[in-house]
């Protein structure tokens, strides 16, 4: 699957680093606990700067979607589903929902992760979104999304 | 906490007096047609020479500049022949904030606002890789592995998520576009005018669903200039002119690129703080607008001003768009020249040009009768500024 390449950087490596060996991982302040997204240099509650990069649970509820029916991005056929996804940690996180045609608001999905390859030939792996009680492999979920 | 007493102090002293834009209408039909319009600098030209021409005063008596945030104002300057004491940069609603502020403080007597684009000749891409704003704002091009792209995208989620909570329908949301239209008709520059039933609209395919391509703003080139001063020199030219009565600005950038102020706050508490201020130093409330102008890059940016500037409450605005008040005759009449959906997408300078026509009762078909107060509330990704302004007769 080609997609546009992810934003690389010193914050947003461990990032992709992560998500690259199949883990949701996000920065967790180490002075009040906070985490935030997208990846930063200093908390954005308390400045502190120290962090780690925390396992999260993989567990999130639909926020809100759109679906794309004009296409963008060469590589990306439409229409294709994009989810804001509230995660239990905290974050609302951006990606992909497969294995349904039928959102609804609040539904409860689960973190998947796919193979994806840029421009330049890298691969990396996109964090995506299922439904929680869908039977798709949590490795190489299905291609096919509404 | 605002203090209002600093605030009041700037309430009334400066007065737009001059307003210039180019033939939007007519420079997009030439441009379609392959003929070449001139640049962004061009428009800027033709606009200022306008708003000059529009107060009776020369680019001698202009001894400020605010450049539009699509040119570089070293060049703008270079062009126009214009040396000043006081210059800066800045979007439509901040260059009236920046002029008033300077005037108020003797930095500056006489400040022309100048924007041109031609962001159509240029073809400016507002989505995909390299998408325009990316630099300003990190959600428009963050998610691209995503697919996730522009700034319609995001106010697509945000309408997603809103229309639900609200209960509003598509078509009740239609009706801004129909609306906006119905003015644009009555707009000689307006570069959409044929008619728009709410039937058409929803025919419209969507490009980010629920938005359709009647939900978006069109791309156009042009050019807006504004020419503010004091008000004490306002009343010497002898002609009508609007003075700035309040400004009100709240920016929420916390988890602004993850989305949390727009899709579970659909930038309520912005648009509230921003309210409190500008009515506060305009000592009035919404209910004495004549005239509102919002900034539309999308459809969806009007039902959020309306509740989020509490012309109604929230969840409201369906039912006051689809009264059909906001159109011409109506009791609210909101974007007067067609906005940025049907006008023409000037970035908001536009719709600043329009207040002052509405205020000095020179908008021809689209004039609201006995228009003495208007304001104008924008709101990009949750960063609000509003102005409110009142005509002075002569």
């Amino acid at each position: 699957m080609r997609r546009p390449a992810p934003r690389r950087g010193l914050y947003d490596d461990p990032y992709w680093q992560y998500a690259a060996a199949g883990e949701l991982r996000l920065q967790r302040c180490s002075a009040c606990g906070h985490v935030r997204y997208p990846p930063g240099p200093a908390c954005p509650e308390c400045l502190a700067p120290e962090h780690t990069w925390d396992l999260m649970s993989g567990a999130g509820r639909l926020l809100a979607w759109t679906v794309f029916h004009r296409p963008y991005f060469p590589e990306i056929p439409v229409p294709y589903v994009v989810a804001a996804v509230r995660v239990p940690e905290g974050p609302i996180l951006i990606g992909n929902l497969l294995g349904t045609d039928q959102p609804v608001h609040d539904m409860p999905l689960r973190a998947v992760f796919e193979d994806a390859t840029g421009a330049d030939g890298t691969a990396f792996r996109l964090c995506q979104w299922v439904p929680a009680d869908a039977r798709v492999p949590v490795s190489s979920p299905t291609e096919e999304h509404a | 906490m605002p203090d209002l007493e600093r605030l009041s102090a700037v309430a009334g002293t400066v007065a737009v007096v001059g307003v210039g834009e180019t033939d939007y209408g007519a420079d997009h039909a030439r441009s379609r047609r392959g003929e070449p319009i001139g640049d962004g600098y061009a428009h800027a030209a033709t606009a200022l020479r306008r708003a000059l021409a529009d107060c009776g005063l020369t680019k001698d008596d202009v001894d400020g500049l605010v450049c539009g945030p699509t040119l570089a104002s070293e060049r703008l300057g270079e062009v126009l022949g214009i040396d000043t004491r006081w210059a800066d940069q800045a979007d439509a609603v901040q260059a009236v904030v920046k002029a008033t502020a300077a005037i108020h403080a003797g930095l500056a007597e006489t400040v022309a606002l100048v924007y041109g684009t031609d962001q159509r000749a240029a073809g400016v891409a507002y989505g995909g890789e390299g998408a325009a704003g990316g630099e300003r704002h990190l959600s428009y091009t963050y998610f691209s592995p995503w697919g996730l792209t522009s700034q319609g995208a995001l106010y697509a989620l945000l309408a997603n998520r809103y229309l639900a909570e609200t209960g509003m329908t598509e078509r009740e949301l239609g009706g801004v576009a129909v609306a906006q239209r119905a003015f644009a008709r009555l707009h000689p520059h307006a570069v959409m005018r044929a008619p728009l039933t709410i039937e058409d609209h929803l025919a419209q395919p969507y490009i980010c669903e629920p938005l359709r391509r009647t939900d978006y703003c069109l791309i156009n080139d042009g050019g807006v200039a504004l020419v503010l001063t004091t008000a004490e020199r306002a009343r010497r030219l002898d002609r009508p002119f609007v003075l700035v009565r309040g400004i009100g600005r709240s920016d929420h950038n916390r988890d602004a690129t993850s989305l949390r102020p727009r899709l579970e706050e659909f930038y309520r508490p912005a648009q509230r703080a921003a309210a409190e201020q500008v009515y506060a130093m305009a000592g009035l409330g919404p209910q004495d607008v004549d005239v509102l102008q919002i900034y539309d890059s999308f459809s969806v940016h009007v039902p959020l001003a309306l509740e989020g500037f509490g012309f109604c409450g929230d969840g409201e605005a369906g039912k006051l768009i689809s009264s059909g008040d906001l159109g011409p005759g109506g009791r609210l009449p909101v974007n007067t020249a067609g906005g940025h959906l049907s006008g023409s997408y000037m970035q908001g300078w536009g719709h600043q040009a329009e207040v002052v026509r509405q205020l000095r009762a020179e908008a021809g078909d689209r004039q609201v009768p006995g228009a003495r107060i208007g304001q104008y509330v924008s709101d990009v990704a949750g960063k609000v500024t509003s102005i409110v302004y009142e005509g002075v007769a002569r």
